[in-house]
């Protein structure tokens, strides 16, 4: 199809294609969606969400309700694009939302005849017969905002953190001046800006500043700003912030998938954003056709694209005539200026009657105290009614093909709603403009309640003078630009025309909800005054729109309905993001493989190439069990359990916390730090020991190893280590400060292999050489001995985790998978953490689940480790008498009495008699290959856990009762035979 | 002008990770007293450099001191430091994975994930969470020396690639 000839400032008339709905259109090269449509007088540009009316354009920019658009083809799609920022590109493939079977009819526009059962809050009260499941799919179908992406085919944004003396929000006319400013005192400046160009509305504002039209001063502003070094951002909007940090999203052509985002932390901030224009409230003033003023003008200016050929201008203040006579100028046939002030507020000043003269001289109808009441026209205005405000009921109908609205301007002033700042309201232009900001923050222009050309300019190079100087900067700014002086809007607030109640209904307030004055005038008679309550019960304001147009007219009209000044009503609190943007915009990196942060040992790669079958615990990744082994973890692990009890085997131990402890008070820091002394462990000696926390709860524990007289090796458990090395350290700084003890994290300097099992022995002696026969004979139970092995460093610790006859080797990472699999090769095939936890369980070892972070000592059966009366901390309120109470919790083992069922992981413990009251829970299960049954480890209460009483495990979860016998915790090797051999 | 287009094809090497030889020394006071005398970089962000500009001790957080591959004379230093009773040598070989920055993209590459150029105002490197990993930065000839913990070198390393190639 081809498009009308047209000239604008950003499409420079070279072809390209794209669809829409299924249709072919021709576009300029520059051109967004929006624009390319009007050009082809496609005004339906979608359905509104509740009702499905159909929807045209009301504005240009982000604030934009209806015209939503779906970009790309199912499964990759973006939804919920705005029309007006979506530059095309060629082969776009564009589809509109919220219809079915397609735009100009929809079925669920049905829904329209209903309207009286959907108002505000109808899903809170209807829909309960017989249950709300019955129409939940239907609902649910209805519902939302475009169609969620099937799959995402997005490039990674970019991510840059940046900071600046002064960062500035806007590069309108207020922004341009505090930039100049700032970069004239020696500020470093970085400014950011929504649109692909700067100049905000001096774009198509008729004015001068300097002695210079508008856009040669645009273009002298951008040229000394680049050449201060300011840097511009454009395409780049402010969305939001904390802790002094903005936050802002460049999505080029308005389009996800090219995002950046800037984390930008300035020394002073000057919000210089503008404002968005708002609309009036009249019957069916959802229609296409229906516009913001400011939009049409800026589709004009921008892309040579009229809204209509028959306009009828619609508003409340002075600016009404000056935008009428451009359209004019243009070619544009603008059938009338319909002004709610009365005749004598606008012949008063000399301009502005002036201007009406030559619009009545060209023909053009203007009427005082008039306003629209309603429009005809379902796909697009045919006409307007309109009526003197102060007798409605004398309406007469306009042709016309569009109703351009103006009902004032609202400061967008929501990156200085957060972190202490306010908002307060303005008479002069009905308006809530920025309140009182923290120190870091600045307004500027329309933030302050600034309309007039020349005082926003002043404003802003004020507040830009002062943040650079604030910011540290020392040279002087010079004198602020003058501009031609418009005299400001004179605008008379206007909210809303007359309407019968029935057709309150049709009165649209927020048009991306479908919320009417009759929603607001029903959420006040059920009780919701607040603007906040008023905005959850109705959804004025919600979704991508974010109350930019709707919030302060809904609040308006709210405030007419309830007979209060605007002012005491206030607006409801915006929340960043400013604007939508996509999951993986606020992602970054973080996908795919950097989805997560993963730890690797130093045997990673050997694992996934020997069948390992890896997960992640906390950070790190971690061999389950191995695919050679079994199909899947359970079946693996019990044989790999097997081979280690009836064999030997190897498991990667080197995610173990490593904290090197040295000084000459290290051994009393370590008395302090745990239950037990450090410092009756001998050089060359280790011992297993417990860390409480201050209230006596069981926190960790790990071995300790004695290196030297004043140098230790204190092992933690792998998911404890980051937090014991941050408790270590505040200890250490805490009640240490004085003392000649240091810390170091030694995780990542020693790799662990520990073997285990009848074999290892052997296996050992047979991998390290000669060389250590003799030093690995001298090893008992929990001594350890360092030396060299090909050349590197190696601590042989003899310690056990399985009950096993069982070896820790620590060497350095760079010959761990050497020495790993010198082992396997010597008969000790690898193990993973499921056969780990049953040669655990079996022995009775602390699994992970019993230390809870309620469990003391005496409750995890370390009686013996209390005797020795170490006052270490936690010790003190270990004596409270609640912990000798017989419903504290006992570790105790259980085993099923018919020895065949299965006892299942955080089952409750219970007795027969009383199956709902439980006594304690299973915290480790496992089906033990040395007993061929299933057996726990479980805290029950004192009182019932006496050895060979009979209870019961129940697991509603998998309709489960299993009668337990309570036995000792170790399970397996009791005397510790094989540990010792 | 600047836009919001990703800048297309920066240039930055990315060499490593090496696994480094290091030790660390922690003064047992902080902050220190006399350090003329123990010749140790401070404040906090000071490095110690060689003559071709290398670091070679790097006072990383308040008392905490990084060797990457030491040399034996610097190794007699920390090791009379610490029989002198000023702190303890920790030998940490290992540990950390020495990674290099050098290139016109390098600072952009980095300000994906902080902004360095703060960072690094008012010291020569500094420990902090990079791109989610535990590193210890310092600028170094023509770029940046970065020192990763040895567990999460891999995917440190992953990230540095994956950015450089959307940038």
């Amino acid at each position: 199809m081809s498009a009308p000839p047209r000239t604008g400032r950003r499409v420079n008339g070279e072809p390209l294609r794209f669809r829409f709905d299924g249709r072919e259109y021709l576009a300029q090269r520059g051109d967004t969606a929006a624009s390319a449509l009007l050009a082809h007088g496609v005004r339906l540009l979608g359905r509104s969400v509740k009702y499905r009316r159909p929807r045209g354009l009301l504005a240009l920019g982000p604030e934009e309700p209806n015209a939503l658009l779906t970009v790309g083809t199912t499964p990759t799609v973006i939804p919920n694009v705005p029309a007006s920022q979506l530059v095309l590109r060629e082969g776009m493939v564009l589809r509109s939302q919220n219809r079915w079977p397609s735009l100009r009819f929809d079925v669920a526009a049905l829904l329209q005849a209903g309207g009286g059962f959907f108002g505000a809050g109808f899903y809170y009260k209807t829909f309960m017969w017989p249950s709300w499941r019955s129409y939940e799919t239907l609902i649910r179908n209805l519902a939302g905002l475009g169609q969620a992406p099937g799959a995402a085919d997005l490039a990674m944004p970019s991510v840059e953190h940046l900071s600046c003396d002064v960062l500035v929000g806007g590069a309108g006319p207020a922004g341009l001046a505090a930039a100049l400013a700032a970069a004239r005192a020696g500020a470093r400046v970085v400014v950011c800006e929504r649109e692909p160009v700067i100049g905000g509305e001096l774009e198509f504002e008729v004015g001068s500043v300097d002695g210079r039209s508008a856009p040669e001063w645009l273009k002298a502003a951008r040229t000394e700003l680049l050449e201060r070094g300011a840097r511009l951002l454009l395409d780049t909007t402010v969305i939001g912030g904390s802790d002094g940090l903005l936050i802002c999203h460049a999505a080029p052509g308005g389009l996800a998938g090219r995002d950046g985002i800037y984390r930008i932390r300035p020394r002073r901030f000057v919000i210089a954003l503008g404002a968005i224009e708002r609309p009036i409230a009249f019957v069916d003033n959802d229609r296409p056709g229906v516009m913001l003023l400011g939009a049409a003008e800026r589709l004009l200016a921008r892309y040579g694209v009229a809204a209509g050929s028959a306009p009828l201008l619609f508003g409340n203040h002075d600016r009404l005539y000056a935008a009428a006579l451009r359209l004019l100028t243009a070619g544009i046939r603008v059938r009338g200026v319909i002004d709610t002030r009365e005749r004598a507020t606008v012949t008063a000043r000399a301009p502005v009657e002036r201007a009406r003269l030559e619009l009545e001289r060209a023909g053009v109808l203007c009427l005082f105290g008039h306003a629209v009441v309603s429009v005809a026209g379902a796909r697009g205005v045919r006409s307007a009614r309109v009526a003197p405000i102060r007798a409605p009921g004398k309406s007469r109908a306009l042709d016309c093909d569009c109703v351009l609205v103006s009902g004032g301007w609202t400061p967008s002033v929501h990156a200085g709603l957060h972190e202490g700042g306010a908002r307060e309201f303005t008479e002069a232009s009905a308006a809530f403009i920025a309140g009182h900001q923290p120190e870091w923050r600045l307004c500027a222009g329309a933030a302050n309640g600034r309309l007039e050309l020349g005082a926003v300019i002043a404003d802003g190079f004020s507040a830009g003078e002062r943040a650079a100087r604030e910011a540290g900067a020392t040279q002087g700014s010079g004198s602020a630009p003058a501009a031609s002086a418009d005299g400001g809007p004179n605008l008379e607030p206007f909210w809303r025309t007359a309407a019968p109640a029935g057709a309150e209904k049709r009165q649209f307030v927020d048009l991306q909800n479908d919320v009417t004055v009759a929603d607001l005038r029903q959420a006040l008679a059920e009780g919701f005054i607040d603007i906040e309550h008023v905005k959850r019960y109705t959804t004025l304001g919600v979704g991508t729109e974010q109350g930019r147009t709707a919030s302060v007219l809904g609040a308006a009209i709210l405030a007419e309905l309830k007979g209060e000044a605007l002012s005491a009503v206030g607006a409801s609190r915006t929340r960043p993001p400013y604007h939508p943007l996509t999951l993986g915009a606020i992602a970054g990196h973080r996908a795919g493989q950097q989805l997560r942060v993963c730890r690797r040992t130093p045997l990673h790669e050997w694992h996934e190439a020997h069948g390992g079958v890896l997960e992640p615990a906390g950070y790190w990744m971690r061999t389950r069990y191995y695919r050679a082994n079994g199909a899947d973890a359970y079946s693996a692990g019990i044989a790999e359990a097997a081979r280690v009890r009836a064999h030997g085997g190897v498991v990667d131990g080197s995610t173990l916390g490593k904290i090197e402890v040295a000084g000459r008070d290290a051994a009393r820091y370590l008395d302090r730090m745990y239950l037990t002394k450090a410092s009756t462990i001998k050089a060359g000696r280790s011992k297993y020991m417990v860390n409480l926390r201050e209230d006596g709860m069981v926190l960790d524990d790990g071995i300790v190893l004695r290196l030297a007289a004043d140098r230790f090796l204190a092992t933690t458990s792998s998911g404890h280590a980051e937090h014991m090395l941050a408790h270590f350290e505040h200890y250490r700084d805490v009640e240490f400060s004085g003392a000649d003890v240091a810390l170091a994290n030694a995780t990542e300097a020693w790799a662990v292999v520990v073997t285990a099992g009848p074999r290892s022995r052997d296996a050992l002696r047979a991998v390290l050489g000669a060389d250590w026969h003799a030093p690995l004979a001298r090893l008992t139970h929990m001594d350890f001995v360092e030396g060299r092995h090909n050349g590197r460093v190696l601590r042989v610790l003899r310690a056990s985790f399985s009950g096993e006859l069982a070896f820790e080797l620590h060497c350095r990472p760079d010959g761990a998978v050497a020495l790993w699999q010198a082992l396997v090769d010597a008969g000790l095939p690898p193990y993973g953490l499921e056969a780990l936890d049953i040669l655990r369980v079996e022995k009775g070892y602390l699994v992970g689940s019993e230390l809870n972070g309620q469990t003391t000592p005496a409750d995890l059966g370390m009686d013996g480790l209390l005797k020795l009366g170490n006052p270490c901390i936690g010790r003190a309120l270990l004596g409270r008498p609640a912990f000798g109470e017989p419903t504290r919790p006992k570790l105790v083992g259980l085993r099923a009495v018919d020895g065949r069922s299965v006892i299942q992981g955080g089952a409750q413990v219970t007795v027969a008699a009383a199956p709902t009251r439980s006594l304690g829970h299973v915290t480790s299960s496992v089906f033990s290959p040395a007993f061929g049954e299933w057996i726990a480890l479980a805290l029950v209460a004192r009182d019932a856990a006496e050895q060979g009483e009979i209870l019961v495990a129940r697991s509603p979860l998998h309709n489960a009762d299993v009668a337990v016998r309570v036995t000792a915790p170790v399970h397996f090797d009791a005397g510790a035979d094989r540990m010792k051999s | 002008m600047s836009t919001a287009a990703p800048v297309v094809g920066i240039e930055c090497r990315i060499a490593g990770p090496i696994l480094v030889e290091a030790s660390e020394f922690k003064t047992f006071l902080f902050p220190l007293v006399g350090t003329s005398t123990t010749d140790l970089p401070a404040p906090p962000g000071a490095v110690q450099r060689d003559a071709a500009g290398r670091a070679t001790l790097l006072h990383f957080a308040p008392g905490r001191f990084l060797a990457p591959a030491p040399a034996s004379d610097m190794v007699r230093h920390l090791e009379a430091l610490a029989a002198a009773g000023v702190g303890a040598l920790f030998d940490v070989s290992g540990k950390w994975r020495a990674i290099d920055l050098a290139g016109a993209g390098a600072t952009r590459l980095l300000a994906s994930g902080i902004d360095v150029d703060a960072v690094l105002a008012h010291r020569e490197c500094a420990a902090l969470q990079l791109f989610d990993c535990p590193v210890v930065l310092a600028r170094a000839a023509g770029g940046f020396g970065i020192w990763a913990q040895g567990s999460y070198a891999t995917d440190f390393l992953g990230s540095l690639e994956r950015i450089r190639a959307a940038l």
